[in-house]
């Protein structure tokens, strides 16, 4: 037992190390570090209270998915775009205050409710056991007691997902660079300069030459002589197809 | 008893990772070789009998160069990176079990690690932590060859990530267990097939969920065709094109371990693992992963890259798709085989 | 028809018409860099992957050939021609000794100019290898490149057995070629005939139907006839994009036009279609070469003669004095070609190689200038890089097929 505490409390201070490395480090991915850090250690202390699938998923999920994620649009903003993190605004400082008092307000009375250790729920060693396992466990009652809770969270990750998607849609790069292509197009051939000429209807059928499937299901026109294909090119009737 | 067993499980953790770090060696040489041998190349035949010697004359070269830290890279993050990719590598292989509980001396050994029953879970997690080497590697080199290519890595691997999860429910569902040994259990039984009897390999009762799991972990592990986030001819050698020395071949050592505990997942997973028609043990779980190690070198040789948006396409629009799919499937037929339906 | 006699407005248009937002990215690709095919540097504006602006660099490998061309005498000239497009060395001294050729007014033996053709069709075979191998090792093929190396190696033996050396030649002399060919020669390049069909299907088993090698060529890289036509394209990437433009054909030199042959036009103008092209192109010179052999008379003369403008024969030189005389005056004070100016072009690997030479009568040539394909073909990349992906880039400069030696010169 002592040696768990022990663990237990060395898990702690690095995780609450962890916690305040994101507050006070000045470059965002070294906050990020920070946090990933902490969370690590929060799933070795779920570990320790037994709740090895908690600790997995916490892994997978914070650790392994959304700092993930944070880290990848931080790399991705410029340096410059990012909002000053430890500028003095009274204002900020202020409401940071009042909303970390509160917190520890809401903690503290849950404590001095319940004591340290909690109330017990229906859960105990020997139930977990009798259902086989505390995965098992979670499983069953998630996925009964909380179905609807379940569902909702799904539905709710669901229109953030599709609101990301909309929301994140690329501003038309393809239509500027559309644009931009056109103007490149520097036309000494056609008096009018950057007319792109239209493109028959259709063109006179290989006098000698051929059309062979080259494969991946492409056909090349064999020209044996140098007047064929000079009136337009072979290109237009094939991409038509 | 708690203690005996503790000290039994790190013995064999110890020796495990030994022969991991071993195994890893040689497989560069394997690769090596057997690319040449597509190739029609020799490969490295001139340090010891077939070349043999090579990995450790590779070894001493690395160790021997300059470790550089570029001016403007993140020192520290820089310099930690490297060993997180490659301390995190072999703990997968930490899970699999190589064979029955060997008795000697009157103590009982179980040949694997740890028997967690989240093993699967495990696995993944362990997967998902891994990316954190290659993306901070990236970021602190301070070069854009190596941004670009922890980019790439990120996205891929959180996609990929996805589907190698998906692709292993059904698996879950038919053992009902997330412990790699019960599905290892599960699959000493026999599948009868009319007149045919059969091992209970999920490779015959899960092929899509195989395929699905093969194409995933060859993108988890950043092999060719899905190398991108080191495409050499696009990125350099995209997130690590900093390093030098043993920093760099920290990386390249962690995507070999990666593989071979991939292979050995796939074995366990699909194959029955050390089951096998005769004489059960160790061996058929090698020769099953090596099944796979040959089939990694064998893409590397014949496949071209995928592009970027290709890559992230095939995950999102093909991949997930026919994962789900999987999914309802086999809860739809296990449902039918416990008369839910 | 273009008129020229109207005035035809030309815009000037900066390549980079997209307002700079702060997402983007400044790549340098190159010049120290794997793919980027000897020492281009390629200045990149990425949007994410996106390609935004790409601006080539060039002239890191810029030796001032043209420069050597007038301080050298004519002759003096060919080894530098090796040493532009590195890859292709017969075909390069081809064009140039085809322009003093035509200067100076004479005409090689029909033998030598079988062989001619024999030689500079070897060396298209050996570039495209090179251009294959390079190109599919880019998108990430590894192998191909070790199989089109294991066969570019039989051609540069059959070189080697010509004229001694594999890779910068210096092949092909002004009036055809002084020394015998070797008697096993034509055997050899039989042989080579018979077994690269089977080489090619191997290339192709790997690529053209592989479900990755299509994503990553298909559609990419496009290039219209007509815009292919403005950049002065030539070679595979102007016939990639269905325009019928081969040297050969249009403006027949050696013998070509004795031989039976076909020119692949591509029909979609992307990267896949100029790799179709070329590698129909290397099944054509196949043929080329199979008639080559069968028309080559087997004795004659190699060398034009009787002629200030050539080396006179080894034999002639050791046994009359007139020939002494001749060979002295050739080798220390060089020729003296007639007063004019010459430009002529041949069909080169890449595209259309052309000499253009001025002479004012003295042994060394007043202007020389190189049209070398490559050069004109990379104009054309950041056309086909706008919007594209970064890991399209590798692929267009391959599809370009572009030789630093050649484009910098």
């Amino acid at each position: 037992m002592t040696v768990q505490v022990l663990v237990f409390w060395l898990l702690a201070l690095v995780a609450i190390l962890g916690a305040l490395g994101v507050v006070a480090a000045r470059n965002p991915i070294h906050s990020a570090i920070g946090l990933v850090l902490s969370f690590l250690n929060v799933a070795a202390i779920y570990l320790i209270a037994r709740a090895e699938f908690l600790a997995v998923v916490q892994v997978i999920v914070y650790a392994g998915a959304v700092i993930v994620l944070v880290v990848f649009v931080t790399m991705l903003v410029h340096p410059d775009d990012l909002p000053e993190f430890h500028g003095r605004r009274p204002l900020r400082i202020a409401t940071g205050l009042v909303l970390g008092l509160a917190l520890l307000a809401e903690v503290s009375a849950a404590i001095l409710a319940h004591g340290l250790r909690g109330t017990p729920g229906p859960w105990t060693d020997d139930t977990i056991a009798a259902v086989g396992g505390n995965t098992r466990a979670l499983g069953q009652v998630l996925y009964s007691d909380f179905m609807l809770a379940i569902q909702l969270t799904a539905l709710l990750l669901l229109a953030a997902t599709i609101g990301a998607i909309a929301l994140a849609r690329p501003e038309a790069v393809s239509e500027r660079l559309a644009a931009a292509r056109r103007v490149m197009t520097i036309s000494l051939a056609h008096p009018r300069g950057l007319d792109q000429p239209a493109l028959p209807a259709a063109l006179p059928e290989p006098q000698n030459g051929r059309v062979k499937e080259a494969g991946g299901g492409r056909p090349i026109v064999l020209a044996r002589t140098a007047d064929e294909f000079t009136e337009q090119p072979a290109w237009g009737e094939w991409r038509a197809r | 008893m708690e203690w005996q067993r503790l000290i039994v499980s790190y013995i064999v953790g110890f020796v495990l990772l030994n022969v991991l770090l071993g195994l890893m060696a040689y497989m560069t040489w394997f690769e090596r070789r057997v690319l040449a041998r597509m190739q029609h190349r020799v490969g490295p035949n001139r340090t010891g009998p077939f070349g043999l010697l090579q990995p450790i004359a590779d070894g001493i070269k690395l160790l021997a160069k300059e470790d550089i830290v570029p001016a403007n890279a993140d020192r520290l993050v820089f310099l930690v990176a490297p060993l997180l990719s490659f301390a995190l590598a072999p703990l997968g292989a930490a899970v699999i079990p190589f064979g029955d509980t060997l008795h000697l001396f009157g103590i009982d050994i179980p040949l694997l690690v740890a028997d967690i029953n989240v093993a699967v879970l495990y696995v993944l997690a362990l997967g998902s932590v891994g990316v954190y080497g290659i993306i901070l590697g990236g970021y602190a080199s301070g070069n854009r060859y190596s941004l670009l290519g922890a980019l790439r890595s990120t996205a891929q691997v959180i996609s990929y990530e996805l589907v190698l999860g998906l692709s292993l429910v059904g698996v879950l569902i038919l053992s009902g267990s997330l412990s790699l040994q019960d599905i290892l259990r599960e699959q000493q039984r026999s599948l009868v097939l009319g007149p045919l009897t059969l091992p209970n390999w999920y490779i015959l009762s899960q092929p899509l969920a195989f395929a699905l799991f093969l194409i995933a972990a060859v993108a988890e592990t950043n092999r060719a065709p899905f190398d991108l986030p080191e495409a050499e001819t696009e990125l350099v050698a995209g997130y690590f094109t900093e390093y030098s020395g043993f920093r760099f071949s920290f990386y390249f050592l962690a995507e070999y371990i990666n593989m071979i505990v991939v292979s050995l997942l796939a074995a366990t997973l699909f194959l029955g693992g050390i089951d096998g028609p005769i004489a059960d043990g160790v061996w058929w779980l090698a020769i099953k992963a090596l099944f796979f190690l040959f089939f990694y070198v064998w893409l590397r040789a014949t496949l071209p890259r995928f592009r970027y948006d290709q890559l992230m396409g095939l995950a999102w629009k093909v991949l997930l798709p026919l994962a789900l799919l999987n999914i309802a499937l086999t809860g739809l037929v296990r449902l039918w085989g416990i008369g839910a339906l | 028809m273009i008129d020229f006699s109207q005035p035809t407005p030309v815009i000037l248009s900066e390549v980079r018409q997209i307002s700079p937002t702060r997402r983007e990215l400044v790549l340098n690709m190159g010049p120290q860099h794997p793919s980027t095919h000897g020492v281009l540097r390629v200045r990149l504006t990425l949007e994410g992957e996106t390609v935004i602006a790409c601006d080539p660099v060039i002239g890191y490998l810029h030796r001032g050939v043209e420069k050597l061309g007038e301080s050298h005498r004519y002759a003096q000239f060919v080894p530098w021609t090796d040493r532009t497009d590195y890859v292709a060395a017969p075909s390069n001294n081809l064009g140039y000794v085809l322009a003093v050729e035509k200067l100076c007014g004479i005409q090689a033996p029909e033998r030598a100019q079988y062989w001619r053709m024999i030689m500079a069709e070897l060396t298209r075979i050996a570039s495209h290898l090179v251009w294959l191998g390079t190109h599919a090792l880019d998108i990430g093929a590894l192998s191909v490149s070790l199989y089109t190396f294991r066969d570019r190696e039989l051609i540069l033996d059959i070189f080697e057995k010509f004229c001694g050396a594999r890779l910068t030649t210096n092949m092909m002399e002004i009036g055809g070629f002084s020394r015998e060919i070797p008697p096993d020669l034509p055997e050899m390049v039989r042989e080579f005939c018979r077994y690269f069909p089977k080489a090619i299907r191997q290339y192709e088993d790997l690529l053209t139907e592989n479900p990755i090698w299509l994503a990553r060529t298909k559609g990419v890289g496009v290039i219209e006839p007509e815009v292919a036509i403005n950049y002065g394209l030539t070679g595979a990437c102007l016939r990639g994009s269905g325009v019928n433009y081969d040297v050969r054909k249009a403006m027949p030199y050696l013998l070509y036009d004795r031989i039976d042959f076909e020119v692949p036009l591509g029909t979609h103008g992307d990267v896949y279609d100029r790799y179709l092209v070329r590698i129909e192109e290397m099944r054509q010179s196949i043929r080329i070469i199979e008639q080559c052999l069968d028309q080559v008379p087997t004795d004659g003369p190699l060398m034009a003669y009787e002629s200030q403008y050539v080396i006179p024969p080894h034999k002639n030189v050791m046994t009359t004095a007139e020939d002494m005389q001749r060979h002295f005056i050739w080798v220390i004070k060089g020729f003296s070609p007639p007063k004019g100016e010459v430009y002529h072009a041949v069909e080169h690997s890449k595209g259309e190689l052309g000499y253009y030479i001025v002479s004012d009568g003295s042994p060394i040539p007043y202007r020389l200038r190189i049209r070398s394909p490559d050069f004109v073909n990379l104009q054309s990349l950041p056309y086909m890089a706008q919007g594209a992906m970064l890991a399209d880039i590798v692929a267009l400069i391959g599809t370009i097929d572009i030789v630093l030696g050649s484009v910098d010169r």
